[in-house]
């Protein structure tokens, strides 16, 4: 009983401490990170738990992330799928077409190392062999949490090097 | 001379306090769909945090962009800011003349119309969509809205009014003023068709089909980043504001500083923050609400609703307000 009540207590402060990060992060990236999905090839799998992420359970609006319809608009790319080689190009495209700064965070077990597509002629897994990624969030599909947790990871990596480059 | 200068640094205090105002309510919009669908929502300041975000953020210009493509955001917010002479905003507008409801309508009109020019420069075929859904959707929604602001300046002019078919005369006589049963009938008509016209203007609910971003990848503005981005963002903020100025100085133009005895710039400034709140309120009804309880229309179905139902509606309720004067119908 007194352990249970101590670990719900501890989830609590995990989770504030988590938002606190966040809100922190914020002020610096211009407290609005935008995300872009990039559909490589994926089994729709990743896809759902990226929207699971943005209803209204998890509500990830409250941080001012917004799911855009153009790379033009977007601070984080969300990438899912093992890069086929029909979207290897696309990939690189978006990439491109996202200004700066900008995070990358390869969402699933696909794009960081091909998962059941491993060693397949057809598939470029893993991604950061073609563009620099920041993050990634392995599972098949990663849970809603772990999405998350990857977006806070990836603008804590991104204020880092805001910071750096001021210094 | 004096004048001059004491009406450009009018116009900046009134564009400085309408951008706050305008981005203010798009957070407490935000607040309140969220709230709306039982979540906690973005803080209120959301919309000034993602407005320095965007102007912190690098600007890509695409190669088959043309030299519009940078001018339009320029523009736009320019003209919103010459929107704002011309607008009643508790208080006669600036530059208030006779006939100026026409100069209003133009300048309204133009800045969408620089939204679909600096679209189609962009050179994105998702741009051209938009672009294409912008046009057709201003094409249809200005004609129900000018015929009712018309048909009911036109019946002030009767009441006697000092400069007549300009947007001052809501604040010297107002159409709930007439009284007869039949007067109250068309307003009320006419009162439906233009919260529907202000939902179309800024684009939500039912007709946020331009912007459509899971369709047409955010429709007109899909090339468009950073600082171009922002621009856009707020002279839309404006946009948003002026257009339910217009609907609160027809419908609601009661000012308040007369009743607590004040006078001089006091009153001036009581007159615009009540006038702030009545904005608010008629865009909680034509945003808010509708944006939560309505998903998007097709084209089509969008034409249909503005040829169909509305302008019918706003001819009828015109021809009431006529009868009425006439007195064909005692």
């Amino acid at each position: 009983m007194e352990e249970v009540k101590a670990n719900t207590q501890s989830q609590i402060s995990e989770r504030e401490i988590l938002e606190r990060r966040i809100a922190k992060l914020c002020k610096y990236i211009g407290r609005s990170p935008w995300v872009f999905h990039v559909n490589s090839g994926s089994c729709n799998g990743c896809d759902i738990e990226i929207i699971a992420a943005l209803t209204p359970r998890y509500d990830a609006e409250r941080f001012g992330v917004k799911l855009v319809g153009t790379p033009r608009h977007a601070d984080i790319l969300l990438v899912t799928g093992p890069i086929t080689d029909q979207s290897l190009e696309r990939v690189k495209l978006i990439y491109e077409q996202t200004p700066d700064p900008k995070v990358v965070i390869a969402v699933g077990a696909c794009p960081t190392g091909g998962s059941v597509f491993y060693e397949s002629p057809f598939t470029n897994a893993p991604l950061d062999k073609h563009i620099p990624v920041d993050v990634f969030v392995p599972g098949c599909p990663p849970r809603p949490e772990a999405i998350l947790y990857g977006v806070v990871l990836g603008l804590e990596k991104l204020i880092k090097k805001i910071e750096g480059e001021k210094e | 001379m004096n004048n001059i200068i004491y009406a450009t640094l009018g116009l900046i205090a009134l564009y400085l306090y309408v951008s706050f105002a305008s981005l203010l309510w798009e957070g407490l919009d935000r607040k309140l769909v969220a709230r709306m669908q039982r979540r906690v929502g973005p803080p209120l300041l959301q919309p000034f945090y993602d407005f320095l975000k965007l102007m912190s953020k690098e600007s890509i210009i695409p190669k088959h962009a043309n030299k519009f493509y940078e001018l339009a955001p320029v523009l736009a917010l320019a003209v919103s800011i010459a929107l704002l002479a011309y607008t009643p905003m508790g208080f006669a507008p600036l530059f208030a003349t006779k006939g100026d409801v026409i100069v209003f309508i133009y300048l309204l009109t133009l800045i969408g119309f620089i939204r679909v020019l600096g679209a189609i420069s962009s050179g994105s075929p998702y741009a051209q969509i938009g672009a294409q859904r912008e046009m057709i959707i201003l094409v249809s929604r200005e004609i129900p809205m000018m015929l009712g602001l018309f048909t009911i300046l036109w019946r002030l002019n009767y009441l006697g009014v000092e400069k007549s078919f300009s947007l001052a005369t809501f604040y010297q006589r107002n159409i709930w003023e007439l009284g007869t049963p039949l007067a109250l009938i068309g307003t009320f008509i006419l009162l439906a068709v233009f919260l529907a016209w202000l939902a179309s203007e800024i684009e939500v609910g039912f007709f946020d089909i331009p912007e459509a971003e899971t369709e047409v990848a955010e429709g007109p503005m899909a090339e468009y980043s950073g600082r171009h981005l922002a621009l856009f963002e707020l002279s839309n903020a404006l946009k948003m504001f002026v257009s339910a100025s217009l609907v609160v100085a027809i419908f609601f133009p009661w000012g308040i500083s007369a009743y607590i005895g004040l006078s001089g710039t006091a009153a001036l400034i009581v007159d615009v923050l009540f006038h702030t709140f009545k904005v608010f309120v008629v865009l909680f009804i034509s945003m808010s609400v509708f944006r939560a309880i309505t998903g998007r229309l097709r084209i089509t179905q969008a034409v249909q609703i503005f040829w169909l139902r509305l302008l019918p509606a706003a001819i009828i309720g015109s021809l009431i307000l006529a009868i009425d004067l006439l007195g064909v119908i005692a």
